[in-house]
């Protein structure tokens, strides 16, 4: 029913404390591609897991596109997805989001500073 | 994954005979009448409690639980965002956030149930002249919005590696296949398995088909 190429290795991943969450989002990206080609469906979770790779390095606008793509693919995830866009209210790539400190824990794309490296976004 | 799976797979079918045997408990007849009164349409995996004395048992069953429980027709929560959630608000051990309440959980994923998973094995034995690897896990699937278990399940794997070929050969194999094992972490393997056999609807004692399945059934 779906295409399962990237999602739950990279689930796997980021649960063991993953340090790339670049690369990770790069084989999700790669996924959209083969899933479309394939036609097939991307599995529930999958926007939302690249959201948070997205926020992980400090992209809060492309992971609110993200969480908003799971809540149009999958309407069951409206109550969790309206909750994390409440919490992320406000949120772009100059701040930082509160999930993107997860504790003991520091990705070192996170955008923490207060000057972020805004160059490394394309478009 | 699935290429790696491959290789692994091919890798042992040159070293040795591979036994799979999924030593199920005979299943009692399941009781679906609560199941098909709540009719899920989304699920929410806690994370597994570790009862094994490996340390990534419970994120390697807790990653791969998506696959099946999907594939049989439901949504399933956003698995690490969900660790992420609880990380945020102090919850990072199984234990606390399995004591959480059905209705807080409920209010924050607004999932309409909840998998409770304990891993009970995890990991390889080696003995001389072969090494066994092993995932058990139990289930159990809780409504969220009423407190009713739904459904419950325990499954059992056992994969195990060695070969005729004479002791020399049965060494060597023994051997390799350690390495092997080291390198894939055949574990994690075995776990995705006993998840698709344990959480697949369409199987004597299993789940039932969920709203996105097109075997779903209507009332």
């Amino acid at each position: 029913m779906y295409s399962w190429d990237s999602y739950q290795p990279a689930v796997y991943d980021y649960l063991q404390g993953d340090e790339d969450p670049a690369a990770k989002a790069l084989a999700m990206e790669k996924n959209i591609e083969t899933a479309r080609s394939g036609n097939k469906a991307l599995p529930p979770g999958f926007h939302a897991h690249l959201g948070l790779l997205y926020l992980q390095q400090g992209k809060g606008s492309q992971a609110m596109e993200q969480i908003q793509s799971e809540r149009t693919a999958f309407p069951e995830s409206a109550p969790f997805m309206d909750f994390l866009l409440r919490q992320n209210k406000g949120s772009n790539d100059k701040q930082d989001v509160s999930m993107t400190t997860p504790n003991g824990r520091q990705a070192p794309a996170t955008a923490r500073s207060v000057e972020p490296t805004k160059a490394k976004q394309p478009s | 994954m699935t290429r790696t799976l491959y290789k692994h797979f091919r890798l042992l079918g040159t070293l040795g005979v591979i036994l799979l045997t999924g030593c199920a408990a005979p299943q009692q007849q399941v009781d679906y009448t609560a199941f098909r009164e709540s009719r899920p349409a989304s699920i929410l995996v806690l994370p597994p409690l570790n009862e094994s004395l490996e340390v990534q048992a419970s994120n390697a069953v807790l990653a791969q639980a998506t696959l099946p429980l999907a594939e049989s027709g439901y949504y399933v929560v956003p698995v690490a965002v969900m660790a992420e959630t609880f990380r945020q608000n102090g919850l990072t051990t199984p234990a606390d956030i399995q004591e959480l309440p059905a209705k807080k959980l409920h209010d924050i994923f607004g999932a309409d149930a909840a998998l409770y998973m304990t891993v009970k094995n995890y990991g390889s034995s080696y003995a001389v002249i072969s090494s066994t690897t092993r995932v058990s896990i139990d289930a159990e699937l809780i409504d969220l919005r009423s407190g009713a278990k739904l459904w419950a399940g325990h499954k059992e794997l056992a994969q195990s590696s060695g070969s005729g070929g004479g002791l020399i050969g049965m060494l060597v194999n023994a051997v390799v296949t350690q390495i092997a094992n080291n390198l894939s972490d055949q574990s994690y393997h075995v776990a995705g398995t006993t998840n698709l056999l344990l959480l697949s609807a369409g199987q004597q004692g299993g789940i039932l088909y969920g709203p996105r399945s097109a075997k779903y059934e209507l009332r």
